[in-house]
């Protein structure tokens, strides 16, 4: 009889009080990550003599240069964008002003955007610009599959002297992205 | 005849327990604990399972209690407290057979098999807070990559053991084990950081340094397709390909009639995985200032895929089907024990009768070697016998996840049928969402005195 009163104490203990306040696990769903990855970006220096036709000696006025950039390789990834910060540092000892763009292309070599074109005036050696792309204004960021940068003398008449080695137009630039996911 | 029908928690520290009132089931903490009995046999897959969860520096509460308070403030305060030294880890164990018979007068020959699931993970904060927060906010910081350190298996265990009583004073004996394993995930001694720093040429530099990370796995592919089936992991418990060999080994030693002292290493073994082995390594340094534009048109490059291939190169991914060795993780345990009280007979296996005292208090000292650290636990107790066949355990223990842990058991025996039960942390059972870990065990023994 007294084995048999422990052991009912016992079960009658363990189910009264083996017991949890409220719990709710289904929270973990509206948990969100939130980062924001920063890293540099795209860097040049471009000299006079890059502005002069390699074969025919010729002065150019518009520089292009492209790159792969691929968002889409990672599907996942690129679902969680929400939005890209553009910052560039730019020091132009020339004394002409440029006009810069940055251009995102799809995989067929289309523009599918485009932050706003960058002019920097002349011997402006200390020149900085910014702007956001929204991803949900601008969606077809998405695709992005290269980049293109066009650097651009504004004024046709400039003539530059290629042997000049101390002028130079120094680029440097970084992006900031964020991404918004649910677990 | 016994039959023994049992349901046990088996926690890494079974501190009520060890060393407790004679039960079979202590054999397999103290090969050398003193049996009292000709014979035990378990029922097949009744004779034990159990579960546990242990976390250590925050609660299950701490994140899904319903306050309505948001669940990313409360895993941001939970990262705020935890340290790269605090883990969560499982532990999941169904015995199949366990049973002990009478060689002689000395020995006693007990075997068993039991399946196992061991996991740990330690809290890789820089990991988590790099997925929640990003780099932008920590520049100059380095994540460290070495807090990466978990591993989780699934496995068979096959032993076999002799408890051999030498003289009234002293007890030892030895178990030799075989393990199967149907499952091995791990990674550990990894090293490296992520840093991002502002550049000189460039606006920031990132920086990967004494990148050395390996991640093995056995049991989890086969021709190269992910295991799914349970059925599967299940058969490779009993003899499956990746086998290892351990043993147990313990003493139990009177100094007096009052005074007891016992010992035992629990699973000093290893296994070999050889068959179905996946390892994943990455090795090396790099450094990233971003993308250098040329404009020369006499050298066209696409910087994108350059700098692919210079991380690929530089940093490669390799994979390798190479066997190794994993090692179990090994237990130790010693107790001291003090007899005290009214002294009393008990019926022995070989018609004597063997002198007992009411009541014991002394201590325990538990270890487990861990991937980072080994892990303690000191536990003092109070025993007390109200018959020869109803026993009492009371413990204390001060361990990595309380400093306030009190639990309870007792064995009973009616006729051939021995009952027990004990459960530790009892000061959280009204909220266990609350406790960092819980440990239940109970079970029924019918044993053979002669």
């Amino acid at each position: 009889m007294i084995i048999k009163k422990i052991f009912s104490l016992i079960f009658s203990f363990f189910i009264l009080f083996s017991c949890t306040n409220n719990l709710d696990f289904s929270q973990i769903e509206d948990h969100r990550a939130t980062p924001e990855f920063t890293g540099a970006f795209i860097s040049f220096t471009l000299l006079p003599f890059q502005f002069f036709n390699e074969i025919t000696g010729s002065q150019k006025f518009k520089l292009i240069e492209k790159s792969s950039f691929s968002l889409t390789e990672n599907e996942l990834l690129v679902n969680k964008l929400v939005k890209i910060d553009f910052n560039a540092e730019i020091i132009n000892e020339f004394n002409n002003d440029f006009t810069i763009q940055l251009i995102f292309l799809d995989s067929n070599d289309l523009p599918i955007f485009s932050f706003q074109d960058i002019t920097v005036s002349a011997s402006d050696t200390n020149f900085n610009f910014f702007e956001t792309a929204e991803v949900n204004f601008n969606p077809k960021i998405k695709n992005t599959d290269r980049v293109k940068i066009v650097v651009t003398i504004n004024d046709p008449s400039t003539v530059l002297d290629p042997f000049d080695l101390s002028t130079k137009l120094k680029f440097k630039s970084s992006l900031k992205i964020y991404f918004d996911s649910y677990l | 005849m016994i039959i023994c029908v049992a349901v046990n928690s088996f926690s890494q520290n079974k501190q009520v327990l060890y060393n407790f009132a004679e039960l079979p089931q202590t054999l397999l903490l103290n090969p050398g604990s003193e049996t009292n009995y000709k014979f035990h046999i378990g029922f097949p897959l009744l004779s034990g399972l159990s579960t546990k969860l242990g976390i250590s520096n925050f609660v299950i509460s701490d994140l899904f209690l319903d306050d309505n308070r948001s669940i990313n403030d409360k895993v941001s305060e939970v990262l705020k407290n935890v340290s790269t030294k605090d883990y969560i880890e499982s532990n999941i164990q169904i015995e199949v057979l366990n049973a002990g018979f009478k060689l002689n007068n000395k020995n006693y020959f007990s075997f068993g098999f039991y399946e196992e699931l061991n996991g740990i993970i330690y809290a890789p904060k820089d990991l988590i807070t790099l997925y929640t927060e990003g780099n932008s906010a920590y520049l100059n910081k380095s994540f460290s990559l070495s807090q990466i350190s978990y591993k989780v298996d699934v496995l068979g265990v096959l032993h076999f053991g002799l408890t051999r009583k030498v003289s009234n004073k002293l007890t030892y004996g030895g178990r030799f084990k075989i393990y199967s394993s149907a499952l091995n995930i791990e990674s550990f001694n990894n090293s490296g950081t992520f840093t991002t720093v502002n550049g000189s040429n460039t606006i920031y530099t990132q920086y990967l340094d004494n990148i050395n990370i390996e991640s093995r796995t056995s049991g989890l592919y086969k021709d190269d397709e992910f295991v799914e089936s349970f059925k599967s992991y299940l058969d490779n418990t009993f003899f499956g390909s990746n086998l290892g060999v351990g043993f147990d080994i313990g003493f139990t030693y009177h100094l007096s009639d009052q005074i007891e002292f016992t010992g035992s290493i629990i699973d000093l073994g290893f296994i070999n995985h050889k068959k179905e082995v996946s390892t994943l390594s990455m090795k090396g340094d790099y450094v990233f200032d971003g993308v250098t534009f040329e404009y020369d048109p006499l050298n066209p490059s696409d910087y994108g895929v350059d700098i692919v291939e210079d991380f690929r190169k530089n940093f490669p991914l390799v994979e390798n089907e190479n066997s190794y060795i994993s090692w179990r993780p090994t237990k130790l345990n010693t107790s001291f024990k003090y007899r005290f009280g009214e002294r009393r007979s008990k019926y022995c296996y070989d018609d004597t009768f063997k002198d007992f005292y009411r009541n014991a208090i002394g201590f325990q000292l538990f270890s487990v070697a861990r991937l980072l650290t080994p892990q303690y636990a000191l536990t003092g107790f109070f025993e007390s016998s109200f018959t020869d066949k109803l026993h009492a355990k009371v413990t204390y223990t001060i361990d990595n996840y309380s400093f306030h842990n009190i639990g309870i058991g007792f064995s009973s025996q009616i006729g051939k049928v021995n009952f027990y039960g004990m459960i530790d942390n009892i000061m959280k059972l009204d909220d266990i969402a609350s406790s960092n870990s819980l440990s239940v065990q109970f079970g029924i023994n019918l044993i053979i005195f002669n």
